[in-house]
């Protein structure tokens, strides 16, 4: 009865659906162009999470002839603003002993480590590291046996872990780690045993499970029914010692050993639409270790010293590896624009968007096989590997190069957007879209501040007269100037934003502490008060100070249930905006406009001391 | 019921595309709960398509590849991407209005969308697009003992949700 009822309900509802819901498509040929559109910004927005500034936590220096304002990375969601870019730092010291071959995950807030070998044997113990307390914790026991290598994926709820290899031979169960709740779950035995290094990949619904180099197994496993279903056999067996696959456009990718006369010969890159019942090659790869990454629809691939995108079936080359650098048994991680290997003494990163591949600082100077290695949001996370380390490493990659293929922005008359993201799940962008007509005209500026997928938007069109524009007086901007608001000339570089203005001065700087991503910040015991006069200001507990602003009018301020604030105050007679975002939560910050300057009274008043 | 097209000879994918764009929609808004997130979401679904569509087009089902790619980006693959497009789209001024439907079916979409995400993308296949047991366990390339287990406890938690929904209100 209760079926019937649901279904009728159902049909009902499609019917309902079908005539409400009227959608036209919009042409074939602006699919492509939005799409672009959508990745453009999100590329923007992506460069920035990883090497820029993610909330803009204003920092304030002496910029020589100017004070020099500098965008700094997010105080959470991302973890880039922990080191700046091409800097490195060790970890705390792990409760576990020195081990390669380990499991490791980044779960969204911790790396995960279980398992692996050591000089004694294999390990059955594990814990997590958080970048942003740079603290460990033990995970509880598992319900597994000590072992290497086990296949392990994050499914945004559950770490799984299945097979692997011990002294005692190779395994065919596994279990599930919930981080919620620190609980282990054992999982439904493999329909085969590992058999050299398994992979794992998470397709959105199933771990994929590729057995290892010594088996041409794979199967799928759904943690939703505890469920396990054999896929068709590798065609050959996977490469060693350090097999890799992709799950890339609907498709797992291999790599396959070579099966030709020589052991030596090109390996074969295969894929496979898990519904389907054979594996497709992809062609031949250059000789020697390979390593695949996903990156939106393109799968990227580097071997030997080669690297190249294949998109649709069509392989784009990206670049050839620096002098003295290529693929070896090397762990790799995507950040978002660049795919990173490390190997501890060494390191090197393919951009697929600027086609280059580059060596970058390592952070460490020992050589380490089969480490832990993750993209940790902003950084990468390295830890233990061969010979037995039981020590890490936090790196932050150099700031990605400039495309050869692009031409240098210079200003003009165009529109340019600035964004900035962070692509876990908290998003905050910035987007000044400025025209630079005579003079300096700002046709729209931007303010988006979207947390959590709630976002705010500021609008504000005016004309600057050229002659209020104190530009002259700064010193020449360091590099292409993308636009001019008010007093402020902000350049864009890549990987920060600058901000430099005249009219501030230095012997305001002093309160404003350094922080650890080398930015300097003011910190205090305030919020944005009332702004309905002069010198608004309020103090409030376990708040920070974000605004001030004197002889204001047209005041407006938006509380919002996040906890977010975002304040605009607009002074006609001084032609100026100043534009703030914060949060007492989250601990966000952003300010646009800021042509007028509090005292050191007002400083020394609310700073913490 | 069939639904399934037996795949013309030689599809090109304008006609695939202006025949299957509106249903790809109504399954990514059920699921999403968004009108414009869905049509997001199926552009750059059907953007996948084009790409790969010399060989998707020789799929017995391109339509079934098409529904798959879609239902992921919708549920837990594209929670990243998901997030993505909630800003850009958020960042735009415009909104396209959501489809007017009644309370009941809102109630229904809406209990779809709680569901866990395998169990939302099979209850959405068979309640917006009605497909089959088979047909699902196809689109989705699972099997049809784990899309049974996923519609039977799907429809007792969806029954359950509107039973207490009713009972609340």
């Amino acid at each position: 009865m209760v079926d019937d009822n649901l279904d009728q309900l159902a049909a009902k509802a499609r019917s309902e659906l079908r005539q409400s819901l009227e959608v036209r498509p919009p042409e074939v040929g602006r699919l492509a162009e939005r799409a672009r559109a959508r990745r453009r910004a999100l590329v923007g927005l992506a460069a920035a999470l990883v090497t820029v500034a993610v909330v803009v936590p204003l920092a304030f220096r002496d910029g020589g002839e100017g004070t020099q304002i500098t965008a700094g990375p997010a105080q959470e969601g991302s973890n880039a603003n922990l080191l700046r870019p091409g800097e490195s730092r060790p970890l705390a010291r792990a409760p576990l002993a020195g081990r390669s071959t380990m499991a490791a995950v980044w779960t969204g807030r911790q790396m995960l480590i279980w398992g692996g070998d050591g000089p004694n044997g294999q390990f059955a113990d594990g814990a997590t590291y958080d970048p942003r307390s740079d603290a460990w914790t033990l995970l509880p026991a598992s319900p597994l046996s000590a072992r290497n290598a086990p296949a392990a994926v994050w499914t945004e709820d559950e770490v799984i872990l299945w097979g692997g290899s011990s002294s005692s031979g190779d395994h065919r169960d596994g279990a599930a780690y919930n981080p919620a709740t620190h609980r282990w779950r054992s999982i439904a035995e493999g329909p085969f045993s590992s058999a050299g290094r398994p992979v794992g990949l998470w397709t959105g619904s199933e771990m994929i499970v590729l057995a290892g180099f010594n088996s041409r197994d794979a199967a799928a496993y759904d943690p939703a029914t505890d469920t396990w279903r054999t896929l068709p056999e590798l065609p050959g067996q996977l490469q060693a010692p350090n097999p890799v696959a992709a799950w890339a456009n609907e498709e797992v990718f291999a790599v396959l050993q070579s099966t030709g006369p020589s052991p030596t010969g090109p390996p074969r890159l295969v894929s496979l639409r898990p519904d389907s019942d054979a594996w497709s090659s992809e062609g031949d790869l250059p000789a020697g270790q390979a390593v695949l990454s996903s990156n939106d629809d393109a799968l990227l691939v580097a071997a030997g010293s080669e690297s190249f995108a294949l998109v649709g079936g069509e392989r784009r080359e990206i670049a050839v590896a620096p002098e003295g650098v290529a693929v070896g048994n090397t762990p790799s991680v995507w950040t978002g624009t660049e795919l990173v290997l490390w190997e501890g003494d060494t390191a090197s990163a393919i951009d697929p968007a600027a086609r280059t591949w580059r060596s970058i600082p390592a952070g460490d100077s020992s050589r380490r096989t089969q480490p832990a290695v993750v993209w940790a949001d902003g950084v990468l996370l390295a830890w233990g590997g061969f010979p037995d380390h039981a020590d890490g490493v936090m790196l932050r990659p150099p700031a990605p190069q400039a495309s050869n293929d692009q031409p240098p922005t210079t200003p003009s008359r165009q529109e340019i957007v600035v964004e900035f993201v962070d692509l876990r799940g908290r998003v905050v962008a910035l987007a000044l879209p400025i025209s630079l007509a005579d003079g300096f005209e700002i046709v729209e500026q931007d303010a988006g501040l979207a947390v959590d997928g709630t976002s705010w938007r500021v609008d504000v069109t005016r004309t600057i007269e050229p002659a209020a524009v104190a530009t002259e007086k700064c010193a020449p901007a360091p590099s292409a100037v993308v636009g001019m608001v008010g007093s402020w000339t902000l350049t864009f570089t890549g990987d920060q934003i600058t901000a430099r203005n005249c009219e501030l001065l230095r012997s305001q700087i002093a309160s404003f502490e350094q922080q650890p991503n080398g930015f300097l910040m003011y910190r205090g015991r305030g919020t944005i008060g009332p702004i309905d006069g002069p010198d608004a200001l309020a103090d409030t507990a376990a708040s920070r100070l974000y605004l001030f602003h004197r002889n204001c009018s047209e005041p407006s301020e938006t509380r919002t249930p996040s906890g977010l604030t975002i304040a605009r105050v607009h002074d006609p007679a001084r032609g100026a905006t100043l534009t703030v975002l914060c949060s007492t939560a989250n601990d966000l910050e952003l300010w646009i406009e800021a042509p007028q300057w509090p005292s050191q009274e007002q400083l020394d008043a609310i700073a913490v001391r | 019921m069939e639904r399934r097209q037996s795949k013309p000879r030689g599809l090109a994918f304008e006609a695939f595309y202006q025949r299957e764009y509106a249903g790809a929609v109504r399954l990514a808004f059920v699921l999403t709960g968004r009108r414009d997130l869905a049509e997001e979401l199926a552009q750059d679904s059907f953007l996948t398509c084009l790409r790969r569509w010399e060989q998707v087009s020789e799929y017995d089902d391109p339509r079934g590849w098409l529904l798959r790619v879609l239902t992921n980006r919708c549920i837990s693959s594209g929670r990243r991407h998901l997030t993505e497009l909630r800003l850009l789209i958020k960042l735009r001024r415009e909104r396209p209005p959501g489809p007017s439907i009644s309370e009941p079916s809102d109630r229904l979409w809406g209990a779809v969308r709680e569901l866990p995400r395998r169990q939302g993308q099979v209850l959405a296949l068979a309640f917006v697009e009605d497909l089959d047991v088979r047909q699902i366990a196809a689109t989705l390339g699972i099997g049809e003992e784990s899309v049974r287990t996923h519609l039977r406890r799907g429809r007792a938690a969806i029954a359950a949700r509107l039973e207490e929904e009713r009972d609340d209100g």
